[in-house]
């Protein structure tokens, strides 16, 4: 009995000491979980666990710089979403993003989901750097945002929300989209090298191209178009230059959109603008239907008949009716063209003689000019 | 050797060592799930009394066991308050005790009503008239004749008085026989009791808003039950005890929201001027408001429930932010009560659930999101938006989601904001718009604060009403006082108890508890206005008391929240307490509370002059000593906290309408205040300060003269003596150092000295938005200042030289840098300022910086008059304008 105690006391001693260093080690895993704003996160229930890592597919990388080391023709396409904020995100992450039509969609692009949370601990803020290394957040920080990035890191497409990538029931819409930019992509590269063979007019026409596809044109493109045909005799750099934003504030001779107090419009002089730049073919659709619409709109101010209206609506539909502004015309068709007009008699005929005297003044003007030109040719 | 029980127990006290000794040591995986266990604890108990009763709460009677309305009758409590009247007031010992207790727990602490389920049945609720009598009485018998605060603690702490004094509040709130009308019912009685009996519900309900009819409210309410059965169940599994019975909370939000701001039906037909103001053709907006209002009259709730199916469905479904479960209620009415499509499209659920869809992002996003809207004042048809017909033609496109529509079309800081807010509350995160200075701006909650959005401005209107104040201050104090949750609520339910008490006719009482609860929580504002109105009443002829009561509204509401205070003083406070203040001496106490508790980082951006002009009336006419006192008063407030130096110029400027020797007098205590601190660069920390001194006296100056200046009348003679003598003095240093002065140009000057230094600038078309009278001065001098009118044809500029004298040139020094638009400009001058002969026209200088007039014909003139002709629309704007006498004349 007595060669016993000892025994125990060591025994006592040993296991304490067992005790004290098994929970030793795991002090280095307790740091990383100290969060950032421990007030709000302690009273909080356990944050949703992060996805756990698929296994290592060729097609997909664990963050954007990896993704690009690896990327192909087809670039690189990142998913990102907010796991402690946006639970639809976080279930289309798997049900959208980690599966095969995904990588299906995405042709043969690297694929990478960020998390960007919104109270991340330490752990998740470097998981989320990490990941994110070398990319922009997305435009406003919206989520779910698919956004893909030609192979040396150029973004050439954003997809934000359910309008682009679908709804949870309906997720043919996002592989719709991620298909058409993919192939856009592709479009785009193969312009750019039978743009390089050419040169002059075909060279412009070749790049313009490039610049209509839906995805972002690369940097530097207007400039090279001006390059190839500085005579513009393709009509291109007058395509890529236009800005309807421009010719509108031009004819509605503003600087800043706000209209001075005592503009009145010429409307002859706007409808000729107008017209010479419908009747410019090189221009793209939208821009030519923005001149359209201009000439509506004054047509409308200066309650012209409706059935005119409605021609003017139907031709600048008739131009591309799958632009916003095409899609725009059938309906306004309806609504405008049978518009009962409320002026009186007394305003219209203010109106005729105010357009007489705007006529006249316009021949003088051309009369003195022709003198002058005549003048100037006889001295 | 054999592994024995006690090795276990060794180990586990191994472990035990371990941990007491060094937490560190103790294994995280245990200490997580420690954690993990601990968010799943049920709620904390409700706030026990801070100072115990030697009664335990736990013997309150039960409230069937109270009697009832049988044995108490009104009569025996007014004997009750009225024997011990007048015992406690804000001196008294109660209060005073009150006042410690509450205010040594500073801790802000969120409200958490206990769960607890309440035991009036469905038949109870069918009569609403006796619930309220058997609650008033109930809750009488509990508090006691006179009852101390440790027992009003004690009352309001237990989990069944608290819902008691809620219900009985929602009661007597309501149109009691409308109440009756609807719980008749006998589905709609079945299917709110649940409801009505749960405490954190009704408490929520109640007092995390602002209800008003509630009758209309529950019909609402059981509306919604009526359309979502699920409304008690929640969809999702991970959810926390705090995000529990969320459907409920929305649909309290919701009616509570839309029944204060008269979001829906009330069956009449439209009236003659409802369908003018909606006629406006083509105006989606009008559209949609006509539509919807007519929709109203057939589905009265129509709107309201789009809205709370909207944020019911969104959450069960995981669509909103993941935060918005755990929305303190005020914060989820801010959400949920987001505009309706009866005043505004950005409200319709169309639209707020395609923003939901598209627009998700982290809240700190969301103060920039405005900028995903292009800003367009004019659109594609050449429309301006300020027209109807901006929208009009887009909104087919996209119909009901306005949203799309304005960020594909643009739009200015209107819809910019909209955009910016109604994205944010589609997600569950707490916004609201608001109108600055020509401009509308958006606060979206984030980090425990309105961080605002797209602004321009610090005097902010929110488009939210805070007790029916649409002020940022309002919206601050509302703000810091639901912060402070737990207290609130107890504030809250003290309020209400005062409310019943004083209803039940004892006056006394109500206004013991109303003190009780300013003392709690200072900033619960319907509180004061009850304790206030009851406390001017009672204490109309106890001036001394009276004055406690100023001390206190200002020393616990003036620090953080001037704006609120002065309102409180003036609105409900001074009206009857300087009528029974004897003497001035008394009344510059009361004045002095104000100005001595003022908080040095508060900024003045509101109308202080309107506190001011009553304290100064009420110091009585002939009152010089009492009045320089005043003027006194404000001068070392100031001088601490130069941001309310718009008290400062409001003094000077109104000594010097006084008399002129009273003026003298505060001109001497601000050039003293002046003096006493360092010279502009001397110390760069007091500069800012002095700056906004100088600025002050200046601005009183311009104030002075503005109406003199902007007549186009001739300042009489003490006007001007003060008025330059001010310019000169303190201008120097408002305007060093000016970058403007270093970029005169250099030009050949006219033979002559400068006279126009001291002389008066006066413009017939005043442009006070933009200019600083100030600079006015400087103008004339060589360093050149600033003069900028309003545009127009012939606006005129006079310069009152300091002296008649021979004129032999002019030079005027454009701020453009170019002067190609003078050709039709010309100059006058006179001898009195009545009788004008024409000099000349101003010269053509397109091709120089400035204009040089050699005057050959040297007129006699003290007054000199540029007129910009009638041809061209133009305005004032010079850098200097210098006026040389002739030489040769001398």
């Amino acid at each position: 009995m007595t060669t016993r105690k000892p025994n125990k006391l060591w025994w006592t001693l040993g296991l304490c000491l067992l005790g004290a260093a098994l929970s030793a080690p795991a002090q280095e895993e307790a740091e990383p979980e100290i969060s950032d704003e421990p007030a709000a996160t302690e009273a909080e229930p356990a944050e949703p666990a992060t996805p756990p890592t698929p296994p290592r597919n060729p097609r997909r990388a664990a963050s954007f710089s990896e993704a690009l080391s690896e990327a192909g023709d087809d670039g690189v396409a990142v998913f990102c979403y907010g796991p402690d904020w946006n639970k639809r995100s976080l279930r289309m992450l798997k049900s959208f993003w980690q599966t095969p039509e995904a990588e299906a969609a995405t042709g043969n692009a690297i694929l990478v989901a960020v998390p960007y949370y919104e109270s991340p601990t330490f752990e998740q803020a470097a998981e989320s750097e990490n990941a994110a290394s070398g990319m922009n957040p997305p435009p406003f920080g919206v989520c779910p945002t698919v956004m893909l990035f030609t192979k040396d890191g150029t973004r050439y497409a954003n997809l934000p929300g359910t309008d682009f990538l679908g709804t949870e029931d309906s997720m043919e819409i996002g592989y719709k989209n991620l298909r058409e930019k993919i192939a856009a992509l592709r479009k785009q590269q193969e312009l750019l090298k039978q743009a390089e063979n050419a040169s002059g007019a075909e060279k412009a026409k070749l790049l313009s191209a490039v610049a209509d596809l839906p995805i972002e044109a690369p940097r530097g493109l207007v400039e090279r178009i001006k390059e190839a045909d500085p005579s513009d005799s393709s009509g291109m750099v007058r395509r890529n230059t236009f800005s309807a934003l421009a010719f509108l504030y031009e004819q509605m001779d503003t600087k800043d959109g706000f209209l001075k107090p005592d503009f009145v419009p010429d409307y002859k002089k706007m409808q000729d603008a107008c017209m010479k730049v419908i009747k410019d073919e090189a221009l793209r659709p939208m821009d030519r239907q923005a001149a359209y619409l201009l000439l509506i709109g004054q047509s409308r101010r200066e309650e012209i008949p409706p059935a005119k209206l409605k021609g003017l609506i139907n031709a600048c539909a008739k131009i591309d009716p799958q632009t916003r502004y095409g899609r725009l015309s059938p309906p306004l068709a309806t609504n405008w063209g049978n518009i009962k007009h409320t002026r009186t008699a007394e305003e219209k005929r203010e109106i005729r003689k105010r357009e007489r005297e705007q006529d006249k003044a316009r021949r003088d003007k051309a009369r003195d000019e022709k003198r002058a030109a005549k003048g100037a040719e006889v001295r | 050797m054999k592994f024995r029980f006690y090795h276990l127990i060794i180990i586990l006290i191994g472990f035990c060592i371990g941990y007491v000794i060094s937490p560190t040591l103790f294994p995280y995986e245990l200490k997580k799930a420690i954690a993990d266990t601990q968010v799943d604890l049920p709620p904390l108990p409700p706030p026990t009394p801070l100072v115990q009763d030697e009664t335990p709460a736990d013997d309150t009677p039960e409230p069937d066991d109270t009697p009832i309305a049988d044995n108490e009758t009104p009569e025996d409590d007014i004997k009750d308050s009225e024997e011990e009247e007048d015992e406690t007031d804000l001196e008294g010992t109660d209060v005073k005790r009150m006042t410690r207790i509450t205010r040594e727990d500073n801790g802000r602490r969120p409200v958490n009503e206990e769960k607890f389920t309440g035991k009036l049945s469905p038949t109870n609720w069918r009569h609403p008239k006796q619930v309220q009598m058997r609650l008033a009485n109930a809750l009488r018998a509990r508090l006691g004749a006179n009852p101390k605060p440790e027992k009003v603690m004690q009352v309001i702490s237990n989990p069944e008085n608290r819902l008691m004094i809620a219900q009985w509040d929602m009661l007597s709130r309501a149109d009691i026989d409308s109440l009756t009308k609807l719980m008749n019912d006998r589905k709609v009685s079945e299917s709110l009791a649940p409801l009505l009996n749960d405490l954190p519900w009704v408490s929520s309900f109640v007092y995390d808003g602002e209800l008003t009819k509630p009758e209309i409210a529950l019909g609402m309410i059981y509306h919604f039950r009526q359309t979502d059965p699920n409304m008690d169940k929640d969809a999702l599994d991970d959810m926390t005890a705090v995000e529990r019975g969320v459907k409920r909370r929305i649909a309290a939000a919701v009616a509570v929201e839309f029944t204060r701001k008269q979001w829906y039906g009330d069956g009449r037909e439209l009236t003659e001027n409802e369908i003018k103001e909606l006629k406006d053709i083509g105006s989606p907006v009008s559209n949609n408001r006509r539509r919807n209002k007519d929709a109203a009259k057939k589905d009265t709730y129509r709107s309201a429930r789009e809205r709370y199916l909207l944020f019911a469905n969104g959450w069960d479904e995981g669509l909103l932010n993941s935060k918005f479960g755990k929305l303190p209620g005020w914060l989820m009415h801010f959400v949920c009560g987001w505009k309706s499509d009866m005043n505004s499209p950005f409200g319709s659920a169309t639209s707020l659930a395609w923003q939901r869809d598209n627009v998700s992002a982290r809240p700190a996003n969301y103060t920039g999101m405005a900028y995903q809207v292009s800003y367009l004042p004019l659109n594609a048809f050449g429309d301006t938006i300020f027209s109807a017909w901006y929208y009009e033609p887009f909104s087919v496109l996209d119909p009901g989601k306005h949203a799309k529509v304005v960020r594909d079309t643009g739009g200015v800081c209107g819809s910019l904001s909209h955009f910016g807010a109604s994205s944010a509350v589609a997600n569950g995160v707490p916004a609201f718009t608001m109108g600055e200075p020509g401009h509308c701006a958006y606060a979206v909650y984030h980090k425990g604060k309105w961080q605002p959005c797209n602004s321009i401005s610090e005097k902010r209107s929110p488009h939210w009403s805070c007790w029916g104040l649409y002020s940022w201050s309002a919206m601050s104090m509302y703000t810091d006082m639901y912060e402070d949750g737990a207290r609130t609520r107890d504030a809250q339910l003290i309020c209400s108890l005062a409310d019943m008490l004083a209803a039940t006719r004892r006056p006394n009482d109500a206004l013991k508890l109303y003190e009780m609860s300013v003392t709690m929580q200072p900033l619960y504002h319907p509180v004061w206005e009850h304790y206030l109105t009851t406390a001017a009443k009672s204490l109309k002829n106890k001036p001394s008391k009276f004055l406690g009561v100023n001390e206190f509204v200002c020393s616990s509401v003036a620090p953080k929240h001037p704006e609120m205070c002065s309102r409180y003083l003036t609105e409900i406070i001074y009206p009857t307490l300087l009528k029974a203040l004897r003497n001035n001496k008394q009344k510059l106490i009361a004045f002095g509370n104000y100005f001595e508790n003022l908080n040095e980082n508060e900024k003045a951006e509101w109308d202080m002059e309107v506190m001011l002009e009553q304290q100064y009336e009420a110091l009585g006419k002939q009152q010089h000593s009492a009045k320089e006192n005043y003027f006194r008063m404000i001068a070392e407030a100031v001088q601490k906290h130069p941001d309310f130096g718009i008290a400062l110029s409001w003094a000077v400027r109104k000594a010097f309408s006084e008399n002129k020797s009273m003026g003298e007098k505060v001109r001497g205590m601000v050039d003293k205040m002046l003096a006493d601190m360092p010279k502009i660069g001397e110390d760069p920390q007091a500069d800012a300060t002095r700056r906004l001194l100088n600025a002050s006296v200046v601005r009183a100056a311009e104030e002075m003269c503005k109406s003199s200046i902007s007549s186009n009348a001739r300042m009489n003679s003490r006007e001007k003596d003060h008025y330059i003598s001010l310019i000169n003095q303190y201008s120097k240093d408002y305007m060093t150092p000016d970058a403007d002065a270093k970029a005169m140009p250099k030009f050949a000057p006219p033979p002559g000295n400068i006279i126009s230094a001291g002389g008066v600038v006066m413009l017939d078309k005043y442009n006070p938005k933009q200019e600083n009278i100030v600079k006015h001065a400087a103008a004339l001098t060589p360093e050149g200042g600033h003069i900028l009118s309003e545009k127009g044809k012939h606006v005129k500029l006079i310069i009152e030289l300091p002296r008649r004298t021979y004129i032999g040139g002019l030079v005027i020094v454009p701020t453009s840098g170019t002067c190609a638009q003078y050709r039709e400009w010309f100059v006058e001058t006179s001898a009195d300022g009545k009788t004008w002969q024409l000099l000349q026209n101003l010269p053509d200088s397109s091709d120089r910086p400035c204009v040089i007039l050699d005057i050959k014909k040297c007129p006699n003139a003290k007054f000199i008059r540029i007129d910009s002709g009638a041809e061209q629309n133009q305005g004032i704007d010079f850098k200097a304008i210098l006026v040389y006498d002739n030489k040769k004349a001398k």
